[in-house]
């Protein structure tokens, strides 16, 4: 029987480095990306854990609709680089300012 | 007993796909990373009683996000995005972060969850009857999101740069010379005309 706190301390490490991650890469758009999935990760991994030990179905479920929402914004984020790419010829976020001038 | 002990090394591995993730210099190897941490995740989740999300987080992920990323990260030059690592902003980035690290292990550790021994064994059954079930509304959302980001996917990438326009570029101004002009045209013959259609 796996504890439920050796999880959520699991979870709990992969959220800060992924929050560390996106505040070390906040320039590279790609690893940005990247690192964000990464938070995903620790949230499903806290409501898989929480399912199997309420025992609750509504836990899996969460996390059903957590994956179809990543996949979706990770496929609409990449083609928006693409199409950024292909306009600015760099995915560096501090060259991307066309808003502000 | 040996659960414990596969869960440990399970966590272990984990922990060092995300540290990889996160410190690689090349994005490619970062990938590589998330791969490895995704599936170390699958076989954590089997040990939770979820073994059909295992199998999901596996085929869409790894099988499908990561290609993409992957594809991305080839088509662009994402390493030449070079981020100024001096060690005042490590120090300054690693301290609130173990802070932040050690709140949530300290506030996880001292609360007391409602844990039902055992556990609970669940089949696709079960996950397919409360899809569409009590959260049918919500399944049907989500299938339409992923319509909108499948037209967005493919629709995004074949915009076409807008032409930049010159520096030096001077739009010629219009005026009356220019703009009408007035051409004087011999009005031919009805019988010529006739003719000429009937050739």
């Amino acid at each position: 029987m796996i504890d439920l706190k050796d999880v959520l301390v699991l979870s709990s490490i992969l959220f800060t480095f992924g929050i560390a991650g996106v505040i070390m890469h906040r320039r590279n758009l790609v690893r940005l990306l990247m690192c964000v999935e990464l938070i995903l990760l620790a949230v499903n991994i806290n409501f898989v854990a929480f399912s199997n030990s309420m025992a609750d179905i509504s836990g899996q479920v969460f996390v059903f609709f957590i994956l179809t929402i990543a996949a979706a914004e990770s496929a609409v984020g990449l083609a928006l680089i693409i199409t950024l790419y292909r306009e600015h010829k760099t995915v560096d976020l501090d060259k991307l300012t066309e808003l502000r001038e | 007993m040996i659960e414990n002990i596969i869960f440990y090394a399970i966590s272990s591995v984990t922990v060092a796909a995300t540290l990889s993730v996160v410190f690689a210099r090349k994005s490619v190897y970062a990938i590589m990373g998330m791969v490895l941490a995704f599936f170390s995740a699958a076989t954590l989740w089997v040990l939770l009683n979820a073994e059909f999300l295992a199998m999901i987080l596996v085929v869409v992920y790894v099988g499908a996000v990561m290609v993409l990323f992957l594809f991305v990260v080839m088509m662009t030059d994402a390493d030449t995005v070079h981020h100024k690592s001096s060690k005042f902003f490590s120090v300054i980035l690693a301290i609130p972060s173990f802070a932040f690290l050690l709140e949530l292990i300290i506030v996880t550790s001292k609360t007391n969850y409602k844990v039902i021994d055992g556990g609970a064994a669940f089949d696709v059954k079960a996950i397919g009857a409360a899809l569409f079930g009590e959260y049918i509304y919500a399944t049907e959302v989500a299938a339409v999101i992923l319509l909108v980001a499948i037209i967005a996917a493919i629709a995004l990438p074949d915009i076409k740069p807008a032409e930049k326009l010159e520096d030096d570029f001077e739009p010629e101004l219009a005026n009356k010379d220019n703009r009408l002009r007035l051409v004087k045209m011999d009005t031919p013959d009805k019988e010529q005309n006739l003719e000429e259609s009937a050739q």
